[in-house]
């Protein structure tokens, strides 16, 4: 029975990584990297922290989890909450393995609060001073006195963060004592997680650290001077950490860090190449030394985990166990377990729909009041990721439902209203999308999302060369900018305009680096072209991004059957194949 | 494809990817060494052109300390504690091309906090010397009159030019009389190099740190550390 150690650290990214490894600054990860595999993760959007790692922990889309936001609705006050395990609609990867007779324990991890069985369990509520966040409670003794009160440090050890912390006004500027926040709540975890790691006997277990993503909102990138080397310093702590957590997890344990994203990298116009992927890294026995991984996404950690454990994908899981990981085949089938979560969810709505009933009666709580605007922004924020979420993975109708009950009672959100626009257009409903980005250029003609709306009517009415330029001109739109580049490449394409669609390819890919379909379409433009090589390469990257792109196999299986390769060009036509058959049914 | 498990399966085709994931390794490798500039993280770090002294010395009025880092045959910097009339102070005072970095507002020598600038190549703040700290009620000076401490800011004529330096000192100066305390002090052994105010100086243990890195067990003992150390 194998042993794997799952270690979170949001919004942690290479690009930020690389420099401190390369300066001896991470020795604990350096050794990770040296003695296993590492890589990009790609990441999905919106770019939500609590979303994403729930995405992690369950292997599903956020429209299967439910977590899509960083706060939830509270039935009690009628306002908001940072989101809890009442959201949760499916069963987190350490309840699944628990449920199947493994010991299991999870420490600070997103949307595990309030603490539950079947797993020990210390939720992201314990750092905070939150009750009811340790599960079993007989542990509350051991773990309680470990919570590290931001008060706790003393100036010698924030100036190794913040070396001028002198020059501070401290009445005038809050961020120290956020820091204190910050760094206190990483420890809180990494106490609790080191003593349940070394006091109890377990199989699998998952710590999780917010410090980096929370610091790098904080002290963004280009902050004030006197700052610039806190996000360092906190990848140095959590170095400092990791080499303790892997020294207690022991050789014969596998070992898996991830991120979600790159915090502090934008969505769609990222400032690294990288783009604002998350990372990677896995060690311990049957994984190889200094390898990279292919083309894994935060979809594939939970499989991976399944597969370690010798188990095959859990219901409403897309991913896959990641070959580089786990070397093995997958298969046996688990027994006795839920993955789908139910019970505290339908308390949750059962305590909001008599709240409602009693609104109906005439009662009016005056708390609720209060938070009602506050609740009802959440209320839209969480349709809004909902709809994206539907969006990428491309249930068009659905999105095209609610974007449209968002407009209407959102009518002055530009940016709802060109994501309408643009899953009319996905959706080829060229009337529907003209119909929305023409007010919209109209109504707010030097708004961002303005250029992006005049591609969408160029793009429709053939004026691909427009498009281009309106997609040049034009900033950063969520996910639609490069988007769009790609799709007027897919129209050259068609056009049988070869050249140009190589050219809106790789400029789609200059914006975003990380759009698969991009890639996809570049190598099939290669392929007509004649040039295999390129094709060949171009669908590889492809597949980095994306490992499900049946599409993308098939064109590189027939790049190198052109090249006399005929049997990898099986492989990878086999690849397509299996995909084709294992694509989701909407 | 039998298995369920997706792999792109044949020797030839594992020979291709691995030398394209090879040819990504090397770019990641190339960009280590790009980014081989890369700042060092936390203060302090070890500093071949930094030269540290640690000094502990009390002097009390009346009474001097004196620098002499360039090697001529006078000293650079005096740190004198003495009475002005009345009026007990402590001061500094410079030669052989020696300055101090002093507060423009007030003509005074400047009390810098950790982390100060301190650059001979920029002119504008430096000076021959002057009051510290005075029980003057009408110009007390920078710095503190009970025995805190703060940077004094120097650069001094060495061989190549001139080199930085700071000296911390702890400053009491009242009614009856003045007195301080050279903590330490560090200059730059190379000319026209800036150094901030406590550069050099050895970091403090991170022991706090590397309790906590232990983990429950860590965090415990350094709670009963500082317990016992109340």
């Amino acid at each position: 029975m194998p042993k794997v150690l799952l270690i979170g650290w949001d919004g942690a990214g290479w690009s930020q990584i690389h420099p401190l490894l390369d300066s001896g600054s991470m020795p604990n990860l350096a050794r990770m990297v040296e003695n296993g595999v590492m890589g990009d993760l790609a990441t999905l959007t919106p770019l939500c922290s609590p979303l994403l790692w729930t995405s992690v922990a369950t292997g599903t889309f956020a429209d299967r989890h439910q977590v899509l936001d960083t706060v939830e609705s509270d039935p009690v006050t009628g306002g908001v909450r940072p989101v809890t395990r009442a959201s949760l609609g499916s069963t987190q990867i350490w309840d699944i393995l628990a449920q199947g007779g493994l010991r299991c324990q999870a420490i600070g991890w997103p949307a595990t609060h309030p603490a539950e069985a079947p797993g020990t369990c210390v939720s992201n509520g314990f750092a905070h001073s939150l009750p009811n966040s340790i599960y079993p409670p007989e542990l509350e003794s051991t773990i309680l006195p470990l919570r590290f009160n931001p008060q706790e440090w003393t100036g010698k050890e924030l100036q190794l963060f913040v070396p001028e912390m002198a020059r501070i006004d401290q009445d005038k500027d809050k961020r120290l004592a956020k820091l204190a926040v910050i760094l206190a709540e990483a420890t809180s975890v990494h106490a609790a997680a080191t003593t349940l790691l070394e006091s109890k006997d377990w199989d699998f277990s998952a710590v999780w650290f917010g410090a980096v993503g929370w610091a790098s909102e904080v002290f963004p990138s280009g902050t004030d001077e006197i700052y610039k080397e806190v996000v360092n310093g906190v990848y140095r702590l959590l170095d400092l950490y990791l080499g303790r957590l892997l020294d207690l997890a022991g050789p014969e344990a596998i070992v898996m860090l991830v991120s979600d994203r790159t915090a502090g990298e934008s969505e769609w116009r990222p400032s690294t190449s990288r783009g604002p992927g998350g990372l990677l890294c896995a060690a311990g026995p049957g994984i190889d030394s200094d390898e990279l991984t292919f083309g894994a996404g935060l979809l594939d950690i939970a499989p991976t985990i399944l597969g370690l454990f010798g188990f095959g994908r859990a219901p409403g899981m897309t991913g896959r166990a990641i070959s580089e990981i786990c070397a093995t085949a997958y298969g046996r089938a688990l027994q006795n377990v839920l993955p789908t979560r139910s019970a505290s969810r339908v308390a949750h709505d059962s305590l909001e729909q008599e709240m409602l009933a009693l609104e109906e009666f005439g009662y009016t709580d005056t708390v609720a009041a209060a938070w009602k605007d506050e609740a009802d922004a959440a209320k839209t924020r969480r349709d809004f990721h909902l709809a994206r979420v539907l969006l990428a993975q491309g249930r068009l109708d659905e999105a095209i439902s609610l974007f449209e009950h968002l407009v209407e009672r959102n009518p002055a959100l530009v940016e709802m209203r060109l994501y309408l626009g643009h899953a009319y257009f996905q959706s080829s409903r060229l009337a529907e999308c003209r119909a929305i980005c023409e007010p919209l250029i109209v109504d707010a003609p030097d708004s961002p999302f303005a250029s992006a709306a005049r591609a969408h009517l160029d793009i429709a009415e053939g004026n691909y060369d427009e498009a281009l330029a309106h997609l040049a001109s034009g900033q950063k739109v969520y996910g639609i900018v490069a988007a769009l580049d790609a799709v007027v490449g897919e129209a050259y394409l068609r056009m049988g305009k070869l050249d140009e669609a190589v050219t809106a390819f790789r400029s789609a890919i200059e914006t975003d680096a990380g759009i698969a379909g991009a890639h996809q379409g570049l190598a099939q433009a290669y392929l007509a072209q004649g040039l295999y090589n390129e094709a060949a390469e171009a669908a590889l990257d492809a597949i980095r991004l994306r490992y499900d792109l049946p599409g993308a196999h098939n064109i590189l299986g027939r790049a190198l059957k052109a090249m006399g390769r005929e049997q990898a060009a099986a492989g990878a036509f086999a690849n397509s194949e299996e995909l084709s058959r294992r694509l989701p049914v909407a | 494809m039998t298995t369920g498990r997706l792999k792109i399966g044949n020797t030839q085709m594992n020979i291709t990817q691995k030398q394209s994931r090879r040819g990504q390794l090397d770019k990641k490798l190339a960009a280590y060494t790009l980014a081989g500039a890369a700042a060092l993280i936390f203060p302090g770090a070890a500093n071949a052109n930094i030269v540290y002294v640690n000094v502990g010395q009390t002097v009390n009025n009346p009474g001097t300390y004196d620098f002499n880092l360039s090697g001529s045959s006078s000293d650079d910097i005096t740190i004198s504690a003495d009475t002005l009339g009345p009026y007990p102070e402590i001061s500094a005072s410079t030669a052989n091309l020696a300055e101090v970095v002093m507060d423009t507002a007030n003509s005074d020598v400047a009390a810098l906090a950790f982390g100060a600038l301190i650059d001979p190549t920029s002119t504008a703040s430096f000076g021959s010397g002057g009051k510290m700290a005075s029980s003057f009620p009408l110009d007390p000076g920078d710095w503190s009159a009970t025995g805190g401490s703060a940077y004094l800011g120097f650069y001094f004529e060495g061989a190549g030019g001139p080199q930085a330096g700071w000296a911390d000192i702890a400053t009491t100066a009242n009614s009856t009389t003045s007195s301080f305390t050279v903590l330490s002090y560090a200059y730059e052994t190379t000319a026209n190099t800036a150094i901030t105010a406590g550069e050099g100086s050895p970091v403090p243990e991170p022991s706090a740190l590397a309790l906590l890195a232990l983990g429950g067990a860590g965090l415990i003992a350094l709670r009963r550390r500082r317990a016992a150390n109340a």
